[in-house]
């Protein structure tokens, strides 16, 4: 898919300019795969789980009364 | 005693012999030198070896015990992962980047076994920045078991080192997994406490909200002696729990009786090995005995699969947040499987952040329900055994599920915050040790580390020691 099919990865492209990391063309489509990639299994497995229900509220550190 | 039987003494009955004045802290810290310098070239499990401190320590410490002072790690010669600053001395963290650091401050958990008289016998190698991945500089530590395969990571170089009887006892650190996942594979025991207990302060951190310090030794006792000495508050660390702390050596008198011990099933499935899975359940069967009360733990939903994704994009963007300015400035510097994470952290959103984080909590409130059920949980620490080196490569570019195997089962308690040790359970056919992990509630380390070592007192995977060059 060219970027200008996908807004989303044409953003992150824009985003990694903006940041000021040297990136060649080809290290930069290396990275967004990889993060593709894993963001793609995370929703799957999410999905999975959780169906539409929300996850939860942000995480806390345990305390010893064991509720977080 | 020769130098080899020396070397294989707990720090429990090395401490006894020392007390007795059978042995000087100066013959044992010469000792482990000679171990050092006869096999660590076959292992590469350090980066730099403290000769000339360690035996100003070690003198130091047989005035003190001449003068009646006494004390668990008084004279006892241990190793620190090179990401401990100390004072000094270089502390790499593994990679170029600070190959030429030299900090002018001691880490907290340093300090504190410089206060108990500990003998610091020089810095571990590991992977780069604790990230998973061996700088070329440094190269990866060795398995003592078999020096084709990897002693894991990233604290392989403790993990080696205390397997091999290059020290007694070695500090490591925790983020998905790098105190306990080398430690299986090397066959000795790795204590993760809770999150806060021990303070970060003077380590290169990975990742802020993941980080935990621990020690790495060869029994359960041993572990409770060092994390007894630097566990508790330290202002430093902004994460340092304030919770009231009480020394874990005395738990270890009581029995296991009627401790109720939750099987999580699903991490005897999720990506592991059938070998390691038979030697694991067999483990966990022989619990029985001991007098605790075994059951099933079962979640709303499966955890396993969700541990790996939802620790990396936090892992990510933490680490990217601490290293940005020297990618941006260094980028050379780092070892490409690093810079290439690193680079990966800059575009997690933040959206991808906060939902990982939500998924946490959610997976950290299923623990803690299967806590109040259960005193401890316990399933295999890893799904298989030590991989052969330059395996993590490979596990990136062909074989993810052994990455998402690994941190699924170790990274849980990262997550979660609970404290976990591992301990050797047995061994492959190929001669290649196998370990099972014990979770606890929060801040209950001493439960943890007395089921691990009534179970060590009935079996002897622990006293199991790999054929190594004699110094």
């Amino acid at each position: 898919m060219n970027d200008h099919e996908n807004p989303q990865r044409d953003n992150v492209r824009g985003m990694i300019r903006a940041s000021g990391l040297a990136l060649s063309d080809t290290e930069m489509d290396q990275v967004i795969a990889l993060y593709e990639r894993l963001a793609a299994d995370r929703a799957t497995l999410t999905r999975q789980a959780f169906g539409d229900a929300e996850p939860a509220p942000i995480f806390q550190a345990p305390r010893r009364s064991g509720q977080p | 005693m020769s130098h080899d039987e020396l070397a294989w003494l707990s720090i429990a009955d090395l401490t006894e012999r020392l007390e007795r004045r059978e042995l000087s802290s100066r013959e044992a810290t010469e000792a482990q030198l000679a171990r050092i310098a006869a096999c660590d070239p076959g292992l590469n499990a350090f980066i730099t070896v403290m000769t000339e401190q360690a035996l100003v320590a070690a003198d130091a410490a047989d005035v003190r015990r001449s003068s009646g002072a006494t004390g668990a790690l008084l004279g006892v010669p241990l190793a620190v992962k090179d990401l401990y600053a100390t004072t000094g001395v270089r502390t790499t963290a593994g990679s170029r980047v600070l190959a030429d650091s030299v900090p002018d401050e001691t880490a907290h958990a340093v300090e504190r076994l410089e206060a108990a008289g500990a003998v610091v016998l020089g810095k571990t190698n590991m992977m780069e920045f604790a990230y998973g991945y061996p700088h070329p500089d440094f190269g990866e530590s060795r398995n003592p078991w078999d020096t084709s395969r990897t002693a894991g990571g990233s604290s392989g170089g403790s993990a080696a080192a205390v397997a091999a009887g290059l020290a007694y006892g070695a500090l490591g650190s925790d983020t998905g997994g790098s105190i306990r996942s080398p430690a299986v594979y090397c066959g000795i025991t790795g204590l993760k406490p809770t999150y806060g207990r021990i303070s970060r302060h003077g380590v290169v951190p990975l990742a802020w909200s993941l980080d935990h310090c621990g020690p790495m030794t060869r029994t359960a006792r041993d572990a409770a002696i060092v994390y007894d000495a630097i566990a508790g508050y330290d202002a430093r660390d902004p994460a340092s729990a304030r919770e009231p702390f009480e020394p874990t050596l005395p738990a270890l008198a009581r029995n296991a009786r009627g401790l109720r011990v939750g099987i999580v099933q699903e991490f005897y499935d999720f990506h592991v090995q059938p070998e390691v899975r038979q030697i694991a359940e067999q483990a966990t069967y022989a619990l029985e005995p001991l007098g605790v009360t075994l059951g099933n733990v079962s979640f709303a939903f499966p955890i396993a699969p969700l541990v790996g994704p939802t620790i990396m994009p936090l892992v990510q963007a933490e680490a990217t947040s601490y290293h940005w300015k020297t990618l941006l400035e260094r980028p050379q510097d780092y070892g490409p499987d690093i810079r290439e994470n690193l680079r990966l952290g800059a575009i997690v959103l933040a959206k991808d952040y906060l939902d990982a984080q939500r998924l946490r909590q959610r997976i950290t409130t299923e623990i803690e329900a299967a806590l109040r059920q259960f005193d401890v949980l316990v399933f295999p620490t890893q799904p298989i055994v030590a991989p052969i080196l330059d395996a993590y490569r490979i596990a990136q570019s062909s074989e993810e599920d052994v990455l998402m195997g690994e941190i699924g089962h170790t990274g849980l308690a990262n997550l979660t915050g609970h404290p976990a040790i591992t301990i050797p359970c047995g061994f492959t056919q190929a001669g290649l040790p196998v370990g099972i992990q014990i979770t606890g509630r929060a801040f209950d380390e001493a439960t943890i580390l007395l089921l691990a070592n009534v179970y060590q007192q009935i079996t002897d995977w622990h006293l199991r020691r790999p054929a190594l060059p004699a110094s």
